[in-house]
């Protein structure tokens, strides 16, 4: 996996998840990283090839569940693999976001073995 | 009723800050909960669904900077003001999440607002909370919320 981008409006939940990455090897990929779902949706249209987007649920301007409905709707990027990691993701919105088009939902705060765990075959590809 | 609650807010708090940070977090001794820490930030984040209501995170200052450390992997000197802010918003963040996940029915979902560092002071001054008092590196932590939040209504009871 070449590409990853994180979307959180919590600087230190971008360093988190990343760090969760590295931990389970995966330091040779490109990370980027935006502070909610609008400014995301600009970086998935100036960068190519991005194999995963993760993100967070509640931020300003325009949230995860937006940005999920926002890029499964669109042509170019409804076969992007999104992942939503958040603390507010109990079963009944988990069902939620799994019916809009997420790959999974994990809980905050992530680790790198939950991590490894739920995405071990996508992200090792 | 009581012992639930207990019991999740122990773990919301305790599961999250020992994760994120990797420091042992304990119940507070009635000694130290009479600590008042030189320097507290105060975190406040609302529950706009399915009621209304408040959580509160008290944290001194050079506790939340040992956190900060730890995650940004700099020395606290290096550490800024905005960093410390978002590492203390992002703790109560996930604590919120984790308690609700954990109280609520899980047919339930429920809306956060977004976590602000409170300037005026007043978190846990209202008497219709109810108060939660840890030990992190030997300083006090402090979680508040409202009772409205913690009404039998709103409780799995064999959950």
């Amino acid at each position: 996996m070449k590409r990853i981008v994180i979307v959180d409006d919590s600087r230190t939940s971008r360093m988190f998840i990343r760090r969760c990455f590295e931990i389970i090897r995966m330091n040779e990929t490109d990370f980027h990283e935006a502070a909610d779902g609008a400014e995301a949706l600009a970086l998935l249209k100036r960068i190519i090839d991005v194999d995963l987007l993760v993100t967070d649920l509640n931020m300003p301007n325009m949230d995860g569940e937006m940005l999920l409905k926002t890029v499964k709707e669109d042509q170019a990027l409804t076969g992007l693999p999104v992942v939503v990691i958040t603390s507010a993701g109990n079963p009944a919105k988990e069902a939620e976001l799994l019916a809009l088009g997420a790959l999974a939902v994990l809980n905050k705060p992530v680790s790198p073995a939950t991590m490894n765990n739920k995405l071990g075959a996508l992200i090792q590809d | 009723m009581s012992e639930r609650v207990d019991r999740i807010a122990t773990t919301a708090v305790v599961e999250s800050l020992e994760n994120m940070a990797f420091m042992e977090v304990l119940a507070a001794t009635e000694e130290s909960r009479q600590s008042v820490a030189e320097e507290t930030m105060s975190v406040k984040q609302q529950v706009l669904a399915p009621v209304q209501g408040e959580f509160h995170l008290l944290m001194p200052r050079p506790l939340v900077g040992m956190i900060a450390e730890t995650i940004f992997t700099m020395a606290m000197a290096e550490v800024s003001e905005q960093q410390l802010e978002d590492v203390a918003t992002e703790l109560l963040n996930t604590i919120a999440g984790k308690f609700l996940n954990d109280f609520l029915p899980t047919d339930e979902t429920y809306k956060l607002g977004l976590p602000v560092i409170e300037t005026t002071g007043t978190a846990g001054h209202d008497q219709q909370v109810k108060t939660w008092h840890f030990n992190m590196a030997e300083q006090p932590v402090t979680l508040i919320i409202s009772k409205n939040l913690l009404e039998p209504d709103s409780v799995e009871d064999d959950k």
